[in-house]
């Protein structure tokens, strides 16, 4: 496995990705419409009332499960991407004359999945940065402190959002080998969104609490799960399996 | 050199292609020639170490197909113009060949030179910063020859390289194959054109899962041939139909007011056939020679095989 090859290949990627002008629109979007919506919405929130102590509580545990809304686009995005770069070489049939050069099924793999990883990380990363000033900003008043940078945080940005991004395009890769558009990918591999939204659901109803421990306990979880996926996709994305069964 | 020893592939337990043995020389064109599904593509599959073998094994020089160190050597060696061009339509064409030299390890100063005198060479210099999407078919397949040439390989596999093209765009592809052969490049095409095979093969290999018959054109020609001379007259009487099988043994059909026959040697026999024709008082209006298609001399070898 060289790093270089597979290097090679997500400096292609990138500049499809470049050219696509929807998947740049999105990775703009969607992480800027959390890190300005969620503080204007706390900010309406707080000017519009009068402030309690109970309330205080509910916003720091708003304040959490928003921090878990960035997980959530992370998997959007590296889905999108990762669903858009695999079906694209399917439908341009253009993965027969790269696979016989001298590059490992690997090293198309780990490429690809780089060029996944890296734009839906900064951009959620830098997202989260812009939501956590601005969040600072507006509750400072009433927490009386700075809620942001806290150990959630680290956990979400450093833990779950990276392994969730794995296992999002571990997902869209199997679901890219059986399906041959790319809108169809992208729904498949949605699939991998739906645990996170369950948990989402299960917080906002009150089963679970998205506490420093909570969030540790399902990054871990992800973290099994793309351990446990990894042969599956290294199957699937074989030569032989490419050229012989994918749809 | 490339020596191809009983390959076999079955999916399931179809057989795709059975025991194939040939060589092919350096420096020449192998045509592997056969309708849809003869399992052409699976042959070349296999010796570009895409897909593994079932039995059987090939070398290609000193590397084995079957041995995972060497697949990544013998693919280092060719170039694959696939069955479908598989360009990445949003780039360009200059983007497209540099990216196959990246993976190919050529340093960048030689990647440009090369990439550049590939692009010059096939006429494509002035749209090299175009999409390839926006491109005709016949000039994406002249890319995609160029993204196999990025490295300079000796040997080419060639994937029905001009099945989907127009007659002109054909041509320019074939000549462009003709010219690498004069450059010494050992090359693989695969066709269901015999005409195309004929025209630039040093030898043919017409298969249908087996290979049924293999040697030079001339050789397939003389062995395999089954030219029609189609002769319309004024009228079909018994007295024509005795004159001719009272010349010629050659088989031959009546269709209305037309008789084709199936001729081996068309120069000889035609006048001895016009001759007696005329001879018995019949109005011949027109003679024409028909080549036989891929699918005739086809049939007739897989008659022959029988
Ligand atoms: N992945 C596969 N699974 C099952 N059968 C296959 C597969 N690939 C090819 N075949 C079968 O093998 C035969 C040869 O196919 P192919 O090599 O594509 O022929 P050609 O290129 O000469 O048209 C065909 O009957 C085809 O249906
Ligand atoms: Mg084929």
């Amino acid at each position: 496995m060289s790093f270089r090859n597979a290097w090679i290949i997500t400096q292609k990627e990138f500049s499809i990705i470049r050219l696509r002008k929807s998947l740049i629109y999105f990775y703009v979007v969607l992480p800027l419409a959390l890190s300005i919506g969620l503080p204007l919405l706390v900010w309406h929130v707080i000017n519009g009332a009068s402030i309690k102590a109970t309330d205080i509580h509910y916003i720091s545990g708003l304040l959490n499960a928003f921090e878990f809304f960035f997980a959530i686009i992370a998997v959007i995005l590296a889905s999108y991407t990762a669903a858009y770069s695999i079906v694209g070489e399917k439908i341009q049939k253009s993965l027969e004359p790269l696979l016989a050069t001298p590059i490992s099924d690997g090293e198309i793999i780990l490429g690809k999945s780089l060029s996944a990883f890296i734009p839906s990380f900064i951009a959620v990363v830098l997202g989260n940065l812009i939501y956590m000033t601005l969040m600072d900003k507006i509750t400072y008043s009433i927490l009386g402190y700075s809620y942001y940078p806290n150990l959630s945080t680290a956990i979400v940005l450093l833990l779950l959002v990276p392994f969730g991004i794995i296992l999002s395009i571990e997902i869209s890769t199997m679901s890219s080998s059986r399906v041959s558009d790319p809108r169809s990918a992208y729904q498949l591999s949605m699939a991998g969104f739906i645990p996170f939204f369950i948990v989402y659901v299960l917080t906002e109803i009150s089963v679970i609490s998205l506490t420093s421990t909570t969030l540790l306990i399902i990054a871990g979880v992800v973290a099994v799960a793309d351990v446990l996926m990894y042969p599956l996709v290294i199957r699937t994305f074989s030569r032989e399996m490419i050229l012989t069964s994918w749809k | 050199m490339i020596y191809v020893d009983g390959l076999t592939k079955t999916f399931g337990g179809f057989a795709a292609v059975d025991g194939l043995t040939f060589q092919v020389k350096d420096g020449e064109i192998f045509g592997l020639l056969g309708p849809n599904g003869a399992g052409k593509t699976t042959t070349i599959r296999m010796l570009a170490c895409l897909i593994s073998k079932t039995s059987g094994d090939a070398r290609i020089d000193d590397f084995s197909i079957s041995n995972k160190e060497d697949s990544f050597k013998i693919r280092s060696i060719i170039g694959l113009v696939a069955e479908n061009v598989g360009l990445y339509e949003e780039l360009s064409a200059y983007k497209n060949i540099d990216f196959y030299g990246k993976l190919y390890g050529i340093p960048e100063n030689q990647r440009k030179e090369n990439t550049k005198h590939l692009l010059e060479e096939l006429g494509l210099w002035g749209v090299k910063d175009r999409p390839v999407g926006t491109f005709s078919k016949g000039m994406k397949q002249k890319v995609a020859i160029a993204r196999a040439l990025s490295h300079d390989p000796k040997i080419l596999f060639l994937d029905e390289p001009t099945a989907n093209l127009d007659p002109e765009a054909a041509k320019v592809v074939r000549d462009s194959i003709l010219n690498l052969k004069n450059e010494g490049k050992t090359i693989i095409v695969n066709t269901h054109n015999l005409d195309e095979a004929q025209r630039i093969c040093n030898t043919i290999g017409i298969l249908k899962t087996k290979l049924i018959a293999i040697g030079s054109p001339e050789h397939l020609k003389e062995s395999l041939q089954s030219d029609k001379t189609v002769i319309d007259l004024e009228e079909v009487t018994d007295r024509i139909v005795a004159a001719i099988k009272a010349v010629s043994s050659a088989q031959f059909e009546i269709d209305g007011r037309r008789l084709v026959i199936y001729v081996k040697d068309p120069q000889t026999e035609n006048p001895v056939l016009i001759k007696a024709i005329t001879s018995v008082g019949g109005n011949v209006i027109a003679v024409s020679q028909v080549s036989p298609t891929m699918e005739e001399v086809y049939l007739k070898a897989v008659r022959e095989k029988r």
